[in-house]
């Protein structure tokens, strides 16, 4: 709140000097990768490379120059989250446009077919969606909330002045050559760490900038106790940032070329990318998206946690145990077997801190659970937790090794994954959106709530679609690979097993298209609510923060149930 | 007790390094060993790395994203063995870099789909999959026939993964460009120089033009998936070999 | 080093590791003097928002707390 003091004005000038050293070396890197590479996938990446970062200097410059970079240090820096949020917006319908696509050309596989277009490919465009929605929906949401969260928490500003916009910045344009890369066919194969070595070197030094940017506004901290949705964020960026670097060591064949090999092969390969693989699934979509929970559901729904030492126990267990769950992703293959072992032993582990943080997040709505009806917003945050709580059941019984014989290799997987994706990481971040795009922007509430209550249910219904369907055609083709007929011979040729997919491919792109169209109806009830239109109202001035969800002021949803 | 957790709290770097601790533990108890036990990749005969025109046909796999419907790992299980071969071993693929195991079957696994097609078969599948298999959801790949393949400094990649541990000899770095010309031409000068250094390769004019295009580097890699192990000679018991 | 010993190690290193943190974990949130802590700690997130001003010198240089 500003208060008579409004006058101390300061700038961030102090960190110009070294984010400008960071884009000059990489300028003159592309340069040379412009200039003397000797490989042309390189070329497109080198000038885009290059037009970054001149226009990163070129902005530093002149934001000296005409003093662009003072700051009101009464005021919690919201600017750089506000970012945060479009680019989320930005990603989820790009990433999930693209999920929507490769599910129709498995469907229909004459959809997209250009035979002299190999960017149409499904092998191309799969992991633009997988990275679009992971890193850059689920990624952009994430930076963009343990910026609000850490700052709310600890009662002070952020820390690192620009530093804030270089992770953002930085981050969206790691995206950006990750997706193009893809396109072009620049990709080293490891799921989910498909970027090149030049790329995962970029995401290194955005990635320390925000882990130092999130530890120092913990270490300039007001309250003396860390509040546990930083803990769980910590531990996301940490971990990943352990994970990346270890998962992505790999040895280019020029150092002005895109090529690289792996450091490591075979069996140890194996193991490093599904340790990698699943701990992206534990800190980036669990921990990460935990600290949201930790936050938005006890503020919307204006409760205190529900056990405070629960979330801490909860905490400590689960970061321990998921490190050690990513052989189950190798079950039968060439792996020793202890390692699978182990892998199955944690993961069955996993299920018990798993829901302590469901039955946290659940059980925080006791004694409010009339706002469960009436507010959509708090609907979607809950509901995600309870996909959460399916998700991270279905995890270890899929672990299990008999169970796996038959999952493994099934769209199973791809409808496990889906269910905490869509469910869990999708719908929490709505819900944070529609709790913080009010309070960014000053409006007493979204546009529209009646909207949100179409999102939900259109999410909702997709979902369904999605994973019921994945889940029948992913057990009907494990059972039809190994079906034998009287004479004890396979009963069904591979192809066979492809065909009998058709309507479970169909029914999975209407409910992906479905998921998709919730998707464009909270962009639009975003772009109202910032321009301020219908429920959108400005706030008076006086009280900072969005007015917390009151049943009793939204009548018309109330009579609407 | 407490106070330990209360140093740790209070002091946010504290908390960090106790977090690491933690997550630390997993990876080097599962990592770590695979690299020393000498039990985690079989002895077995006939492995070799991939001759030059096969790596490149390997990047190929690679580039575009094979390996996202595509298998290559045959699990111990009855009706995979009889689906496509023997069991994939850890040897078997102990020289890829990356491994391209893979977590999905939206088509069959090729781990040992070398020589069960022919090479035309190959071609017109890649081209046009469904002209073959009208049930196929298999994307196209005509392109591939009709791009040259870009091997004029191939040996830079074959030093790679020399460097990374692959044990290509100096001599098959330095003959890497050659030895790409020669394994499409059977009538070529140093045929017999080139099958000593990759035995049991095919050498063939893959895809039937007078060009090397990257159909042809495919082809070569796919058609020698799983070939290099004899498994009439494979002791599975053998201490050391067990799984 | 062999698969039995490597088995026996993980398993008793890893029990033991786990088992520990666990208590230190347990120990500590039922410390009762923290009983306080965690009660205003759970209702952070719905307590007001006002950030705290840093304290300022006179040059407007933030003091580190």
């Amino acid at each position: 709140m500003s208060t008579q003091n409004t006058s101390i004005i300061k700038n961030n000038n102090g960190a110009v000097l070294p984010i400008g050293v960071i884009v000059i070396l990489g300028f003159l890197w592309a340069l040379f990768a412009a200039a003397r590479g000797d490989d042309p996938t390189i070329m497109p990446h080198a000038y885009m490379f290059m037009f970054a970062f001149a226009l990163a200097s070129f902005a530093l410059v002149y934001g000296i120059m005409e003093n662009k970079f003072v700051y009101d240090p009464y005021e919690y820096d919201d600017s750089v989250i506000r970012a945060g949020v479009i680019a989320t917006v930005f990603w989820g319908i790009a990433g999930m446009l693209v999920g929507v696509i490769i599910a129709s050309q498995l469907a229909f596989p004459n959809f997209m077919y250009f035979e002299n277009m190999p960017w149409t490919n499904f092998g191309r465009l799969r992991p633009l969606h997988t990275s679009g929605v992971i890193f850059g929906f689920g990624g952009n949401a994430l930076i963009a909330t343990s910026f609000y969260i850490v700052q709310r928490t600890c009662r002070t500003r952020l820390a690192g002045g620009l530093w804030p916009w270089f992770v953002f910045w930085g981050y969206n344009l790691f995206l950006v050559i990750a997706g193009t890369g893809y396109l072009m066919g620049i990709t080293e194969s490891k799921e989910y760490a498909e970027p090149e070595w030049y790329a995962d070197i970029w995401l290194t030094i955005v990635w320390i900038a925000y882990l130092m940017v999130f530890m120092l506004t913990l270490v300039k901290r007001k309250e003396k106790h860390i509040y546990v949705a930083n803990w769980f964020f910590l531990s996301f960026i940490v971990t990943i940032a352990l994970l990346h670097v270890v998962n992505n060591l790999s040895l280019p064949v020029s150092f002005l070329g895109a090529k690289s090999y792996s450091a490591f092969s075979g069996v140890q390969d194996a193991m490093t990318q599904w340790w990698y693989g699943h701990n992206a699934v534990g800190f980036f979509l669990t921990t990460g998206f935990l600290g949201m929970m930790y936050y938005f559901i006890p503020k919307r729904a204006d409760r205190p946690i529900w056990s405070y030492k629960l979330s801490i126990v909860h905490f400590w267990t689960v970061i321990f145990i998921y490190i050690w769950a990513g052989p189950h992703h190798l079950h039968f293959t060439a792996l020793p077997q202890w390692t699978q072992t182990m892998g199955m032993v944690f993961s069955i582990m996993l299920w018990m801190p798993s829901w302590g943080g469901m039955i946290n997040g659940l059980m925080t709505l006791s004694g409010a659970w009339d706002k469960f009806r009436v507010d959509p917003v708090l609907r979607l945050l809950v509901i995600s937790v309870a996909f959460y709580g399916m998700a991270t059941f279905e995890g270890p019984l899929m672990a299990i090794r008999y169970v796996n014989a038959l999952s493994h290799y099934t769209d199973w997987t791809i409808g496990h994954v889906h269910a905490g994706a869509l469910g869990w990481n999708g719908m929490i971040t709505f819900g944070a959106l529609y709790c913080m795009v009010p309070w960014l922007w000053k409006k007493q509430e979204m546009y529209s709530l009646r909207m949100v209550e179409w999102h939900f249910w259109l999410a909702l219904i997709g979902i369904v679609f999605y994973v019921s369907a994945m889940w029948v055609s992913g057990i009907t083709q494990g059972l039809m690979w190994r079906a034998y007929n009287d004479l004890g011979f396979l009963e069904y040729s591979f192809i066979e097993t492809v065909k009998a997919m058709k309507p479970y491919y169909i029914i999975r792109a209407v409910g992906g298209a479905l998921y998709l169209s919730g998707m464009f109806v909270l962009t639009f009830n975003i772009w109202m609510t910032i321009k301020g239109k219908g429920g959108a109202k400005a706030l008076d001035g006086v009280q900072p923060v969005a007015r917390k969800p009151d049943p009793t002021a939204i009548p018309e949803l109330a009579l609407g149930e | 007790m407490s106070r330990l957790h209360d140093f740790m709290e209070k002091r946010s770097f504290a908390l960090l390094f106790g977090i690491l601790g933690v997550v630390s533990i997993g990876g080097l108890v599962e990592i770590a060993p695979l690299f020393y036990i000498d039990s985690t990749i079989e002895k077995v005969e006939g492995m070799r790395p991939y001759s030059p025109l096969e790596l490149a046909g390997r990047d190929i796999y690679v580039r575009e994203g094979c390996y996202l419907c595509h298998s290559q790992m045959i699990r111990p299980l009855r009706d995979e063995i009889e689906r496509y071969g023997h069991y994939s071993l850890a040897a078997e693929s102990m020289y890829d870099h990356p491994f391209q195991w893979s977590s999905k079957r939206t088509g069959p696994d090729v781990a040992r789909v070398g020589g069960k097609y022919s090479d035309e078969w190959h071609v017109g599948h890649l081209s046009a999959p469904r002209s073959l298999v009208p049930d196929s959801v298999m994307p196209p790949y005509k392109f591939l026939l009709e791009t040259k393949l870009d091997y004029a400094r191939y040996d830079r990649n074959l030093l790679a993964n020399k460097r990374l541990g692959v044990p290509y000899t100096d001599e098959m770095v330095a003959l890497a460009i050659s030895d790409i010309e020669t394994q499409v031409d059977p009538d070529a000068d140093d045929f017999d120089g080139f099958m000593a250094r990759y035995p049991k390769a095919v050498v063939r004019n893959f895809d039937g033009t007078d060009e090397i295009t990257e159909m042809d580097a495919i082809i070569a890699y796919m058609q020698m998936l799983g070939t290099l192990v004899d498994f009439d000679e494979y002791q599975a018991e053998t201490h050391g070999n067990e799984r | 080093m062999g698969y039995d010993q490597i088995a026996y190690a993980v398993k008793l290193g890893g029990t033991v590791f786990f088992f520990t943190l666990l208590m230190i974990v347990f120990v500590y949130v039922f410390w009762p003097s923290n009983r306080e802590k965690f009660r205003s700690a759970a209702s952070r997130p719905i307590e007001d928002e006002t950030l705290i001003p840093p304290s300022t010198t006179p040059e407007g240089q933030e003091v580190n707390s």
